[in-house]
């Protein structure tokens, strides 16, 4: 789901070379264990996460992580997979270098390793270490192949998260405007207030995954659950009376002025920039951005996150598939996948261990206090959501969910990115919904 | 046509007397192509190269194992359906039978409107990039030949773009052609931006009016400055008699750039092209992918991107090593036609 824009050229490249002599040398892909094939006690466990130094998340898994060591004698090898997580873990994988445990949102390339035997189900895993009360029905059911009841589980949800739409009540109150918008004409008043007050009214990175999100907010108005899941994992769009009444609503949007100028060109850090420096009025963001915005209130003594509330995307009043603003929630954020090597019989019981700790109560408080998440792990953890976002966030009201198409789109999600660029230009509905049919085939 | 005058050759190379004449008579008993060609099979008869190809075995060995090998198994490949990277670890082998798909792939590629576009763009890209570096670069190693006052920073300054690395590159068009970077400032500072007469800012590398030119605008900046210079390098070894007696002649600068320079330096000049086209052709997708990612659209999806697209994001292995193909048979004709287009003459 957060991902940069641009993975590393030279690890692409390294995939295949790697792979090739990998699999020509007949790799069975379990090399990199050393104490497996020893058949002693396992001293490492080798974890790879999308947590990326110098993030909240980062610092708190590394305390948990020294205190696992502390407590258990295991210690860690910790590989920061960054937002790159995908093509580092394959590359890691084709070298014949799995890690254990696996920290990664379910997202793009990591839908399809349980079924490349990459990574293995953890149905039993969940009844066998007593998760099945600890980590919430909803959560596990979004992290099912196909988010079906009989798919397997493909891992244990940590994270989920809420991505609302942020308004600056200081910026429209200057414009005139009293509440939030609700509805789309609501939207299209509150556009033309801002403009004509020269304020910018939403930014989103229009030329990368927060664009694209934005984007299938929008073009779902008019369609229901099921139809938004077959058009975003089958294509079809432009056979979709509903598809295309939704990209015209975008189209009619864009064209009314919503977002800032050349937001084609724009990225998510630039979005969270400009909102955090009050250079525009509204952006769609996750509670990923709950800490960093905090931090730059603190930074520059500014009263951005004072000024925002969080609520969803206006929809029209009376027509459309929802009845109330739109918004993502889910609990595919990040989650634990285990590997082969590290369920292999003398690694299992470390894994094992070291899952069990981050459920922990003290440990998710620690998540949410610090890096703002919002858990699917069991317990009472109100108290320790001490950011006002975050606290706005548990208790937003008022608003649909919409569905988010990271699992649907699988791996087009890169070229539908370019798709949902073209249309934050100035493309008509013909050409986004023939670019994405082109896309998603 | 006036005698060679070695003083005055001397003083513009400033390498000293004696080293522009003999130059001059290097240049002068150079062999023609077939004649030395007869020459050296001569010596390799008599005995004079029989130790020669032992000395070229690890060269042999390292291009047989990393260029033909691979190179064979982008055609097998372009056969089988494999889902990705993860695809071939699965598979006990490199060829597995049960992935064989036929002609599918090819199928599929030459009827994908993504494949015609990227066709396109590539066409125009290579249109575009090599016609107008080629001859800005040649140009511009004359000048820097011609030693005007500060050539060597100047050449410095040329030859800079040629040592960054892709990463930079993309690093420095970000910087000035996203929507709030140095091209749109400087637009907006004129009274050309937003409110203003005439509004020309845009997202450069998003819009898809621009997107593909400011691909090969990058093209162009790191390949004009290099390429001069290497044409400089080449064109000091050009007697400098010639260019006096075609100016003795009458002939202007124009036809003493085009009319004698190149004459002299056209082999040289078709394998700059021949360099050129190749990385055109085959290298665009590091800077595709870190600027545009191949928008909007397929606004700036060349092959070369399309190949890495294909293997790396959509797990398409077969359709990325057919598009593969269809760049290694342009490759092989672009360089057959620019050879016979640019051979020397004498």
């Amino acid at each position: 789901m957060i991902r940069s824009p641009r993975s590393h050229w030279a690890a692409a490249a390294a995939t295949v070379a790697v792979a090739l002599t990998a699999t020509a040398c007949g790799s069975d892909g379990d090399a990199g264990a050393a104490d497996d094939e020893s058949g002693g006690s396992v001293e490492t466990l080798s974890v790879m996460s999308r947590w990326t130094a110098g993030t909240p998340e980062y610092d708190v898994l590394q305390s948990v992580i020294e205190a696992y060591t502390e407590e258990t004698g295991t210690a860690v090898e910790l590989i920061d997979g960054g937002e790159d997580i995908d093509v580092t873990f394959e590359t890691a994988v084709a070298a014949g270098q799995s890690p254990d445990v696996v920290v990664v949102n379910l997202f793009d390339k990591s839908l399809g390793w349980l079924d490349a035997g990459v990574t293995v189900p953890v149905d039993d895993y969940l009844s066998e270490w007593g998760l099945e009360d600890k980590i919430s029905e909803q959560a596990v059911q979004e992290w099912r192949v196909g988010q079906s009841v009989d798919g397997a589980l493909q891992g244990f949800p940590y994270s989920g998260f809420s991505w609302p739409v942020w308004y600056n009540t200081e910026l429209l109150a200057a414009a005139g405007v009293d509440e939030v918008p609700t509805t789309v004409d609501d939207l299209l008043a509150t556009t033309e207030a801002l403009s004509a007050a020269g304020i910018p009214p939403m930014i989103v990175g229009g030329s990368d995954w927060s664009g694209q999100k934005l984007f299938f907010q929008i073009i779902q108005t008019y369609m229901d659950t099921e139809e938004a899941q077959t058009l975003f994992s089958d294509g079809g769009y432009c056979d979709s009376d509903a598809a295309l009444q939704g990209i015209e609503l975008f189209v009619q949007l864009r064209d009314a002025g919503l977002f800032v100028d050349n937001v084609a060109g724009l990225t998510a850090d630039d979005m969270n920039n400009t909102y955090f420096s009050g250079g525009a009025a509204m952006m769609p963001a996750g509670s990923w951005a709950f800490a960093p915005a905090l931090a730059a209130d603190e930074e520059t003594g500014g009263t951005v996150v004072d000024s925002t509330e969080l609520a969803g995307f206006p929809v029209p009043a009376g027509e459309g598939t929802f009845d109330e603003p739109t918004v993502y929630q889910g609990f595919t954020g990040v989650g634990f996948m285990l590997t082969p090597d590290g369920v292999a019989e003398d690694r299992i019981g470390a894994s094992r261990s070291f899952i069990e700790t981050f459920m922990q109560d003290d440990v998710v408080s620690q998540f949410v206090a610090e890096a703002n998440f919002l858990t699917p792990i069991a317990g009472d953890y109100a108290d320790d959501a001490t950011n006002p976002l975050l606290e706005e966030a548990l208790q937003l009201d008022g608003v649909a969910p919409a569905v988010l198409p990271d699992v649907w789109l699988g791996v087009n999600s890169d070229p539908v990115t370019q798709v949902s660029t073209l249309a934050y230009g100035d493309a008509d509905a013909q050409a986004v919904c023939s670019g994405l049919d082109s896309a998603t085939s | 046509m006036a005698a060679p005058d070695t003083a005055a050759t001397d003083d513009r190379t400033g390498t000293g007397p004696g080293v522009s004449t003999d130059r001059t008579a290097a240049t002068a008993a150079a062999p023609s192509p077939p004649v030395r060609t007869q020459q050296l099979r001569r010596m390799n008869a008599t005995g004079g190269g029989r130790s020669l190809p032992l000395l070229t075995v690890p060269a042999l060995v390292l291009y047989l194992f990393w260029t033909v090998v691979p190179i064979v198994f982008v055609f097998v490949f372009a056969f089988f359906d494999y889902r990705g990277i993860l695809d071939f670890v699965a598979s006990d082998s490199l060829v597995d039978a049960d992935r064989f798909s036929g002609l599918d792939n090819f199928r599929l590629v030459l009827t994908d409107a993504v494949f015609l576009q990227a066709l396109r763009n590539t066409a125009i890209q290579v249109g575009v990039a090599v016609p107008l570096m080629l001859p800005l670069a040649f140009m511009l190693g004359y000048y820097l030949d011609r030693r005007p006052p500060g050539w060597r920073v100047l050449s410095v300054f040329f030859f800079t773009p040629g040592l960054i690395s892709i990463s930079i590159k993309g690093t420095i068009f970000y910087a000035m052609l996203s929507p709030n970077g140095g091209l749109n400032g400087v637009l907006d500072a004129v009274g050309l931006g937003n409110g203003g007469a005439v509004d020309l800012t845009t997202a450069w590398y998003a819009d898809p009016r621009t997107a593909l030119g400011v691909i090969i605008f990058a093209d162009l900046w790191q390949g004009i400055g290099w390429t001069g210079v290497l044409f400089a390098a080449r064109l000091s070894a050009v007697p400098v008699e010639l260019y006096e007696a075609a100016a003795v002649d009458g002939a202007s600068e124009w036809r003493r750039m085009w009319g004698v320079a190149f004459g002299v330096v056209k082999g040289y000049f078709g394998t700059m092209v021949m360099l050129q086209f190749l990385w055109t052709l085959f290298n665009s997708a590091p800077i595709v992918y870190i600027l545009t990612g191949g928008g909007p659209g397929t606004a700036t999806t060349t092959l070369s991107f399309l190949v890495y697209q294909k293997a790396f994001q959509q797990q398409q292995i077969g359709y990325s090593q057919v598009v593969g193909i269809v760049l290694f048979l342009f490759g092989v004709a672009g360089l057959v036609a620019i050879r016979r287009a640019f051979r020397q003459a004498y």
